[in-house]
């Protein structure tokens, strides 16, 4: 994690925090933060360096749900206007994790095919807090890449038990054997 | 007119043989100084004539012992000359002999060599013919493997609906409470 990365991390939570709308802009942004990730179009644009603002702006305004926090679009323009909006999975996983630290957790990013109910959520939180020995707090992220089941990330923990991690076990056996 | 008379009156005098016969006197005279003129060859000329025929001689002799030894030497030349070239003959044979040999040895190192080579590429032609059906065999399989897992990704993607996806996340989460209970 850079200084850069830290300390604009650290400006969105101020601005956040005097808007009283910390955990909604941090959600927010995470989300967005998740769905740049996962489109590598959309990371390649908004790492050219010839984009200019305005289309900038544009691309990630079609991201913004309308019903977005004003402060998520303010810290969105500020990111534009420093030439740092390519840093926004950084700045927003850093911003999760302060947010996380500040209640005393851990961000657990939680990956599945299809949205899970807020109560699989508390179980998953619960269960995880066991094995990383901390109190956790999840972040469900949409990805039909993992096909079936749950893939959760704390740190440096990766706790993957969906379909495709299993398909690709497959795969390496019948490597392996094949070789 | 007197001579003449004179002689015709001595031929009167003579008859037969007496005719062709000089006169005793003339005829002793003649004699001595024939032996006389003789004596005087004998004493002067000779041996004059004997010194350039024995020099004419001694000349030929050694004209003859200088061409004798000429003729000795040249066949003593030709001789050498004959034993260089027999030698000569004797080594150019030696020479083809060795070359021929030599030229054999060559060829059959070659024929070996070539052959040994072929039998080479032979070996490597069947160790890559090999190589790549077994290349082409396992990038089948490969192919056949990442192809049935793609269409099984998609079957099982397809057939996975929201309670077996809810029963996959409770599966997950009974797994990690398992295992955080032991």
């Amino acid at each position: 994690m850079s200084q850069v990365t830290d300390g604009y991390a650290d400006a969105l939570f101020g601005l956040a925090s005097a808007e009283s709308q910390l955990d909604r802009v941090e959600r927010e942004l995470y989300g967005l933060a998740r769905a740049v990730e996962g489109s590598p179009d959309l990371t390649d644009a908004l790492s050219d360096p010839l984009l200019p603002p305005d289309r900038r702006w544009a691309l990630m305004s079609e991201l913004l749900d309308d019903r977005a926090s004003p402060v998520t679009g303010e810290a969105i323009r500020l990111l534009i206007r420093m030439g740092k909006l390519s840093d926004l999975v950084a700045i927003a996983d850093r911003l999760a994790e302060k947010v996380a630290l500040v209640r005393g957790r851990k961000i657990a990013e939680v990956r599945s095919a299809v949205s899970m109910s807020p109560e699989t959520i508390r179980r998953l939180e619960k269960v995880l807090s066991k094995v990383v020995g901390h109190p956790v707090e999840a972040r469900a992220v949409i990805d039909p890449q993992v096909l079936g089941g749950v893939v959760a990330r704390v740190g440096d923990l990766v706790v993957d038990g969906t379909v495709r991690s299993r398909m690709n076990q497959v795969r390496a056996l019948l490597a392996d054997v094949g070789s | 007119m007197a001579p003449d008379l004179l002689i015709l009156a001595a031929s009167e005098e003579k008859s037969g043989l007496f005719l062709i016969l000089p006169d005793p006197a003339e005829l002793i005279w003649g004699a001595v100084s024939f032996v006389v003129i003789v004596l005087l060859i004998y004493k002067f000329a000779m041996p004059a004539l004997d010194r350039t025929l024995e020099a004419r001689r001694s000349a030929v002799v050694a004209q003859l012992e200088e061409a004798e030894q000429a003729k000795g030497a040249a066949e003593r030349l030709r001789e050498t000359r004959q034993r260089e070239l027999d030698e000569a003959a004797g080594e150019a044979d030696r020479i083809r002999e060795s070359a021929r040999s030599d030229a054999d040895v060559l060829r059959q190192e070659a024929i070996d060599r070539a052959g040994a080579e072929a039998a080479q590429i032979a070996e490597r032609a069947r160790a890559e013919a090999a190589n790549e059906h077994a290349r082409i065999r396992e990038e089948a399989r490969r192919e056949i493997t990442a192809l049935s897992l793609d269409i099984a990704e998609k079957v099982v993607g397809s057939q996975i609906d929201a309670h077996a996806h809810q029963m996959l996340v409770d599966d997950y989460i009974r797994e990690l409470g398992r295992e955080t209970a032991e």
